[in-house]
């Protein structure tokens, strides 16, 4: 018994221990290796949100598309249950979201895409969204934001083991497996999961006659994978992991309420090696790290006997450092060179692009840390021309005992795609970067470390922005045609109130966002001034959670304004609100979840004519072997 | 006892109604005017209407939402009206949508199809859709019983099977190749349902219309690759004119490059207009082609209104938002344009 209370009182603490993060002390946590180096040591004045530990713990069966749509200010477009899920960070578009997974960007080279319907929160260990241009320090498209998805180990914390199931409506098994073995100077770890849906949910096709309820067809899902890590301390200034990540999806994409069946599918496989060098000694570090990471695509039609493959290899090499120049200033300088090569029906023969950047932050803070500023520069060479210089400045301080306040300008940019260069017919080879500037100020207020409110107003700009429009004769091709402005405004508060035994978390969130076509091509000077296709101007959030002992009982609210689907402005989404419930409950070693989604029971799409889920439910049994802390 | 009252005088009133309708033709908001076939955004969007009325030069747009709450579907190919009755062909979801004409009222689906293109009425009872089938390297007429809505014989013909026109008994169908190329017209026994004869053409043959002589003319579009680069002319257009009475091509005029569509005659059904090269030309049917052409500038789709002897030309713009529709006078000068939906192609005139 006194054991569960131990263990109660520990989940408590990670739910809880998010909220005492407040001052600018910079974290230092003995016998973890940070290869965060950028995010950690040299960000300043962004809007940084970290998704805590207990609400990881609670989405260990659904993706990080779900997940972000809950809890974070990422506006989620998806494409229905189990299909295609991108982000849409301050106003701007799929491609503008860097994701970076412990230091490597997952772009895609051919699309610029992440698909985050395909990455399982089950194999992630941290989320740390960084709000606005980040070009500087993390380079092509970190333009709105970026998503950092990072692993870290503790050593001599001994075995772990947590197995898992879950089952839902629309046949949705899930199957999970973590080993972790901690020892002194070595950890090694291992994480299998199985994912089977067949998605077939019903809903109201309203767009046929006598509008039927139907079943969605042609929507199955299935997804495997494993991520193994591997720690290793050579001494005492020295440090190596290696990471192998590979996942496999094969997934039906059903057809829309406007169109008829659908016999398309996809099937997306992906490996990815990372290593990592780490030396500290005194007041130097120096990381090298190396990647290797191969994608495979392959779409099929075969009512158009269409059967497309698509492959990508991406190899990146960076070092870097991190320099104590003086008690309280910081120097980074690094290197990144990436060779990126791809071929698809597109462009056959295949095309290939090598990069090189060097980075450099500065970093200085006072004796009592209670303000700092960062400045970093970019520059990068992509084949033979370079990117646009890319500097930035970032600063935050105490400004009261209640109030930190913050301020982030940065140069942004995005390199074109492959597909945007070469595809067949309409890639265009003079394609120029997009290049842009965000800007943002945020105001913290904290009280008693129960109450936190943030508001953030933010302003950018996207030029260049490369848009697929048809010229006179009906060709589409990819044109630097398009001026993107963006501007709009965050809040975020929370509370805890504690009675007795009981706490009550509450978290409110708002944003405000007008993204408006400032310049357009030829002939679509409707569009002009007209806010961006599908970024709500108004999105919402609430999550209360009440948590008594073993028990957590959690209420998720989420509002999306209307949204444009013409750039025009003449055909729009209406508005939705949905609620999702969910109830913890920690017995010995077993922790039981049950999810209600979508509470209330409403019909709504997020791309148009795309059918989402109504009621469903899920549920999930986890059990996790009691630790043994003597090794 | 009230309620009985009331239910009764309903009844009484919509009986009268009934009888009314049964001895005029309907009539209602669509009457008169011009239906604008708007196709609507590719992939995820929905086909449109927008109805213009002569008179009052106002659009209403998505006139099939409006009536039924609901949208048409992926890619509105085509709109015919048959029988007081409005048949509309939406291409990637594979239906026919039918409706009142007079006030867009839905009365059912005709299913069953893959890649319909265009609608055209045989008689009270049937009707014909052309298709390209599964794949876009088929083609077929589909023939419907208009009573029940329903496919009752398929009649395969050349691949991509496109427009069709009725002359007397023959139904003359272009086939335009659909995803590849095809070099016929077929025709076919409109009482037998069966192919009676096939006519070789030149290259994807696509628009027809016919003439003042009671003889067919034919855009064929020719025959282009994609080289990487551009689309190189493998066989250029022609137009030809057939003889309907003995299915011979009686006269050919040669265009430089591939591309010629969108074949439309005037009310005295003496003058053609169609489209080639980015340029919208106008030509006698007793003439060759014209050196210069009568605008400077291509279009989506084209459409002669024998109301007002005006011309009609669809611009699609992006295809992703709102398209216009601009009307000309017959020495080719604009005389106003309207808003309508997103990639209008067509229009019918009512």
């Amino acid at each position: 018994m006194i054991r569960f209370v131990c263990l109660c009182l520990l989940w408590l603490n990670t739910v809880i221990g998010v909220w005492a993060q407040d001052s600018l002390k910079t974290k230092t946590l003995a016998d973890v290796i940070v290869q965060s180096n950028r995010l950690t040591h040299f960000t300043s004045g962004n809007k940084i949100q970290k998704i805590d530990s207990a609400t990881l713990q609670s989405f260990q069966t659904n993706n990080l598309a779900d997940l972000l749509a809950a809890h974070s200010q990422v506006f989620i477009k998806s494409y229905g249950l189990g299909s295609l899920a991108t982000p849409s960070l301050r106003g701007t578009g799929a491609s503008h979201t860097a994701v970076i997974w412990n230091g490597f960007n997952l772009q895609n080279s051919m699309n610029g895409n992440v698909d985050f319907a395909l990455l399982p929160v089950f194999l992630l260990e941290s989320v740390d969204i960084q709000h606005g241009g980040a070009g500087a320090l993390f380079g092509s498209g970190a333009v709105g934001g970026a998503i950092h998805l990072n692993h870290s180990a503790k050593f001599g914390e001994g075995l772990g083991l947590t197995a898992q199931v879950g089952a839902g409506s629309f046949g949705n098994f899930q199957q999970g497996i973590k080993l972790k073995i901690s020892k002194k100077k070595f950890v090694t770890g291992l994480k299998i999961f199985n994912h089977r849906a067949e998605n077939n949910f019903s809903f109201v096709n309203t767009a046929k006659l006598g509008k039927p309820t139907e079943r969605q067809a042609n929507n199955a899902f299935k997804q495997y994978g494993f991520l193994q890590e591997n720690y290793l301390k050579i001494n005492d200034y020295q440090q190596i992991d290696f990471h192998i990540w590979y996942l496999n999806a094969d997934r039906q994409i059903p057809p829309t309420l406007t169109t008829s069946q659908s016999q398309a599918s996809q099937q997306d496989e992906s490996l990815r090696l990372t290593a990592n060098w780490n030396y500290k000694k005194n007041y130097v570090s120096y990381f090298a790290r190396s990647a290797f990471f191969k994608e495979k695509l392959i779409y099929q039609e075969p009512d158009i006997q269409l059967f497309a493959v698509s492959k990508a290899i991406t190899w990146v090499g960076e070092a870097e450092s991190k320099i104590q120049l003086h008690k309280h200033q910081l120097l980074n300088v690094g290197v990144n060179h990436t060779y990126f090569q791809a071929e698809t029906d597109g462009y056959r023969a295949g095309k290939l692009q090598h990069r090189t950047a060097l980075f450099f932050s500065y970093k200085v803070n006072n004796a009592k840390d209670t303000w700092n500023a960062v400045a970093s520069l970019r520059k990068e060479l992509i084949d033979s021309y370079f990117a646009p210089f890319t500097p930035s400045l970032g600063f935050e301080g105490v400004l009261h005992k209640n109030w930190i306040f913050k301020g982030h300008f940065s140069k942004t940019y995005r390199v074109p795609t492959f597909n945007d260069l070469y595809w067949q017919s309409g890639g265009n080879p003079n394609l120029r970067p997009e290049a842009g500037w965000s800007g943002e100020f945020s105001a913290d207020y904290a009280l008693a470390l129960r109450t936190k409110i943030t508001m953030t107003v933010f302003n950018s700009l996207i030029d260049n922005w490369i848009a697929w429009l048809p010229n006179q004769q009906g060709r589409w091709s990819a044109n630097n045609v398009l001026k993107v402005w963006s501007r709009g405004l965050e809040i975020t508060a929370r509370h805890q109130i504690d009675f007795q035994r009981v706490k009550l978390n509450t978290k409110l969130s708002y944003n405000h966002t007008i993204s408006t076509n400032e310049k357009v091509g030829e002939g679509n000077e409707n569009s002009l001034y007209q806010q961006v296709i599908y970024v709500p101007k108004h999105t919402a959030q609430g999550n209360i959670s009440l948590i008594y002992r073993g028990l957590q009982l959690s209420y998720n609210h989420i509002f999306t304004g209307e949204r444009f689907t013409t750039a025009d402005s003449s055909q729009k989404l209406p508005f939705f609100s949905i609620g999702n419930l969910s109830i913890h409950q920690k017995i010995r070693q077993f922790d039981i979840q049950f999810q209600v989604n979508n509470l209330w029971n409403v019909s709504y799409q997020q791309i148009a004519f795309r059918p989402m889920p109504m009621l469903n439910f899920q549920a999930v049994i986890n059990y996790q072997l009691p630790v043994n802390s003597n090794q | 006892m009230k309620a009985n009252v009331f239910l009764i005088s309903i009844l009484a009133i919509s009986l009268l109604a009934c009888s009314k309708s049964e001895d005029t033709a309907p009539a209602g908001k669509y009457s008169s005017g011009v239906f604008i076939v708007n196709e609507g955004q590719f992939q995820t969007g929905t086909g449109t209407v927008s109805f213009l009325n002569r008179d009052s030069k106002m659009v209403e747009n998505d006139i099939f939402q409006m009536v039924n709450n609901r949208p048409i579907g992926n890619i509105l190919q085509s709109l015919q009206i048959h029988n007081d009755r409005a048949y509309l062909v939406v291409n990637n979801a594979k239906k026919v949508e039918v409706v009142q004409a007079w006030d867009f009222k839905e009365v059912g689906t005709i299913q069953g199809l893959e890649m319909p293109r265009y609608f055209i009425g045989i008689d009270e009872k049937k009707g014909y859709i052309s298709q390209w089938g599964a794949g876009g390297l088929e083609g077929s007429i589909k023939v419907v019983d208009l009573q029940t809505n329903t496919i009752t014989k398929t009649i395969q013909v050349g691949r991509g099977a496109e427009k069709m026109l009725k002359v007397d008994n023959k139904v003359f169908v272009t086939c335009n190749g659909g995803f590849g190329n095809d070099n016929r017209v077929f025709i076919i026994d409109n009482q037998k349902d069966e192919v009676s004869a096939t006519i070789n053409t030149p290259d994807n043959a696509n628009s027809l219309v016919l003439d003042a002589n009671n003889k067919i003319w034919i855009t064929c579009n020719g025959r282009s690759q994609w080289n990487g680069m551009a689309s190189v002319t493998v066989s250029p257009a022609q137009l030809i004119r057939i003889n309907p009475t003995n299915n011979q091509i009686e006269q050919n005029f040669a265009f430089d490059r591939h591309g010629l569509n969108n074949l439309v005659i005037n009310a005295g059904r003496n003058l053609l207009f169609y489209t080639y090269s980015g340029r919208v030309f106008s030509q006698n049917i007793n003439s060759g082609i014209s050196a210069n052409p009568l605008i400077r500038r291509g279009f989506y789709g084209l459409g002669h209104d024998a109301t007002t002897d005006l011309l009609y030309a669809a611009d699609a713009g992006n295809f992703s938002s709102n398209g216009k529709i601009i009307r000309f006078n017959p020495s080719g000068v604009a005389v106003d344009s309207m808003t309508v939906g997103i990639a209008p192609n067509g229009f019918y005139f009512r």
